[in-house]
Parts: C-alpha cells; structure tokens; sequence
C-alpha cells in the first residue's frame, strides 16, 4: 500500500483553478494512477446509505 | 499551555479533568494544532460500531477507551478550541464498497498560520489518517482521501463541509453525555460535491 505522501505526489490536478474561479462550480480533473477523478458540485440533495464510522 | 486553555474554556469544557486525560493521552501539553494527532492516536478505533453505534460529545469521546472517525472528528474539532486563532472545519467523504456497502468517514480541518489545510483524523484504515497541513485548500485534502479509497478497492462518492456551530445548535456537542447518532446524517446533508470516477484500463 503507498504511504501519505507516494500519494499525495501522484495527485495531479489539472488545470488549477484560478482565484477569481473559486466561486464557481467545482470541474477539476485529477489523475491517480488508472483513475481519472473529476469533481462536480451536487446540484440536488443526496442521501447516501450508512453512517459516518469510518 | 494549560492556563491558556482554560481562558477559552466553553460550558465548563476543559475542566481539570479534561485536561489531565487531553495530556495523558497526548504525552503532554497541545503546543500546536498538529500535537492533537497524538491525543486521537492513543484512542484505540472502536471497531464494534455497527453493533453499538454511539456518536460521542468531546468529553465523553476524550474519556472514553474506543473511538470511531466521528468520534475522533469532534474530539479534534473541540481541542481545537485550545486555538482559538485556528480557522476549522469539519470535511465528511461517502464510498461504497464492492459489496454495495456504503460508509462515510468524516475528519476536522484546520488552517494552519500560513492558511495552508491540515487534517486530523482517526480511521480504521491507516491510510485515512491525519493530513499534515500542506494542502493549498480543503478540496485537496479531500482528494486525498479519495485516493486512498480507491487504492483499496473502495469508489469514493460524495464529500462536504460544515462546522458543529453549523450542525448541532440544539445539543452541547462538547460536553453531552447523551450518544449523538443524528450528527452522521446532518453532517452527511453537507455532502456538496461528487466524484466522476473513470478508469483508463476499465
């Protein structure tokens, strides 16, 4: 399993968000490894399953 | 550190008692922000929590002998009160397993003196851990933990911010002996941005 920071230096975002972008809706492209991970702002409430225990 | 402490005490929380367990388990006084990962780090993780899930105020979760990761995010969040200058956070993240199983895991933010984020955390996966405070914003952090998700197989979903200022007006989060089980759902309507995960070997 990598440590903390194996990972931490494979993060990749691309592009960094500018400042004046902060406001607006999350679209930055990560890539880890095999994954392509883009984030997007929720537009509608969620209700995922199970309990913060983790 | 300690008289300091006390002149930011909240509804009687630190008492001397408090304090004493807070160095105890810390192996000293909380000098920074950061010292707090000692103090989660001598709670061993309550892995009987599907069993007696019991969300714990920071007293009670200071005193107690198991903690799960909500448990240990209030915690931290309250010793943050020992900073008063230390902007925090919490930051709750949802996955679901293989299995179809989904679990959140929820962890305190604060800023650090050059407004960079940090985490502190308390997980039964070791690579859900404490974040040092290097990241340039809190949805790094979040990333973070993301990865770590899918490293072990699991599919990250949903993440978001709030406060316990935010989430429990109505119940003295620091010092309530009572289980406060309705935080995982309030903190979960927090959840305010999702992962699109794609895989190019998929």
């Amino acid at each position: 399993m990598p440590d903390q920071d194996t990972v931490q230096d494979q993060l990749q975002p691309e592009p960094k968000q500018k400042a004046e972008d902060q406001a607006q809706p999350i679209e930055q492209i990560y890539r880890h490894g095999k994954f392509e991970i883009q984030v997007r702002e929720i537009k509608a409430p969620v209700r995922p399953r199970g309990v913060l225990a983790e | 550190v300690n008289e300091s402490l006390a002149s930011h005490a909240h509804d009687g929380f630190p008492s001397e008692a408090d304090l004493a367990r807070v160095e105890q388990l810390a192996g000293g006084s909380l000098q920074t922000p950061a010292c707090i990962e000692r103090t989660l780090d001598a709670l061993p993780y309550d892995h009987d929590y599907r069993n007696a899930y019991s969300v714990k105020s920071v007293r009670r979760a200071l005193h107690s002998d198991r903690i799960t990761c909500i448990d240990a995010a209030v915690l931290a969040y309250g010793l943050l009160d020992f900073f008063p200058e230390t902007r925090r956070q919490l930051l709750a993240i949802h996955r679901r397993g293989p299995d179809g199983e989904e679990c959140g895991h929820v962890v305190a933010l604060y800023w650090a003196a050059d407004d960079r984020v940090g985490a502190l955390s308390r997980s039964s996966f070791t690579q859900l851990g404490h974040r040092r405070p290097l990241h340039d914003d809190p949805h790094e952090v979040a990333m973070t933990y993301a990865v770590e998700y899918l490293n072990v197989g699991l599919s990250p979903l949903y993440y978001g911010f709030t406060t316990l200022e935010e989430v429990c007006p109505d119940f003295d989060w620091r010092t309530d002996p009572r289980p406060m089980n309705f935080l995982s759902s309030r903190i979960q309507d927090h959840y305010a941005f999702r992962f699109d995960i794609r895989s190019d070997r998929s």
